[in-house]
């Protein structure tokens, strides 16, 4: 439909729809479980149940990643951003938030444990077929695997990625350089007495 | 269907800049940043499948390890916040205004 009038013009391309692969309720209940957690994180009062609803917004990306065909973006998402970046804000969360208040009733973490391991359990004794097609294991090189990404990241984008390299040398300086105590201190006066 | 991912995302944006303005935990700012970066990144991958071409992902990559460092770096000032104010509230930082 290349005349359909839409309020503005750059919105035209989402009349040709790509994701006709995608079903539909998949798609609704992923976008549904973002929005609701990305809501509970902003509006939640403690800490700890924001990194927590974070950490289920983070899945939930990884999960719409996958639906879209980024495969290895979505095993990246949940290694890097919900395995490593979320296990070290809730370091913090927990080193700082002292005043950690006694939940009151413990059936809903009791519950909610136990559906997690009996869908685990399902998961892991079910055929493996069911989740990995032979279809999607014969393709490795399709859009979106890891030998595609590396191709282009190693041919197009080496100068970027070389550079990223630095910034993580940076980052990585920067936060240990932050983190010591009392750093102008111990330039300074070597022997301070107070602390 | 390509629409709603694209409302969806730029509603996660908006809660998240709405977070940095109103929680007062500095905490609780530096996990909207990471909701806004993500929401980014959702757009990267949902264009990238648009056009059909693999740059986006790229870019969702290296965003990845921005985010990283932006992590280890704000967490690190988080400490030193702490360190320094014995208190999380960003209204607290208040040392530059008189």
């Amino acid at each position: 439909m290349p005349n359909v009038k839409l309020p503005f013009d750059n919105l035209a391309m989402f009349s040709v729809d790509p994701l006709h692969s995608v079903s539909p309720y998949l798609l609704t209940a992923v976008l549904s479980v973002m929005l609701i957690s990305a809501m509970a994180t902003v509006f939640s009062s403690s800490s700890i149940a924001s990194a927590l609803y974070l950490v289920v917004h983070l899945l939930g990306v990884a999960c719409l990643f996958a639906l879209l065909g980024a495969h290895f973006l979505a095993l990246a998402q949940v290694i890097v951003y919900a395995g490593a970046i979320m296990v070290l804000f809730l370091f913090v969360v927990m080193l700082l938030n002292s005043k950690l208040e006694p939940s009151g009733s413990r059936w809903f973490s009791i519950v909610f444990g136990g559906l997690s391991v009996v869908l685990f359990l399902l998961i892991i004794s079910s055929k493996r077929s069911y989740f990995i097609s032979k279809s999607q294991t014969d393709y490795v090189d399709v859009f979106g695997s890891a030998s595609a990404i590396g191709r282009l990241l190693f041919n197009e984008y080496t100068f970027i990625f070389e550079i990223l390299s630095l910034v993580l040398l940076i980052g990585l300086t920067g936060a240990t350089a932050l983190a010591r105590k009392h750093r102008q201190d111990s330039l300074v006066n070597n022997n301070s007495k107070d602390k | 269907m390509a629409l709603s991912i694209f409302l969806v995302s730029i509603a996660t944006f908006c809660l998240g800049a709405t977070g940095l303005m109103v929680r007062r935990n500095i905490l609780a700012s530096i996990m909207c940043i990471e909701l806004m970066f993500n929401s980014v990144g959702v757009l990267f991958v949902l264009f990238s499948k648009i056009h059909g071409t693999l740059d986006g992902q790229v870019a969702v990559l290296f965003m990845m390890v921005v985010a990283a460092a932006e992590a280890a770096i704000g967490l690190a000032l988080v400490v030193a916040f702490f360190r320094t104010h014995a208190s999380l509230d960003t209204m607290k930082a208040n040392k530059l205004r008189n």
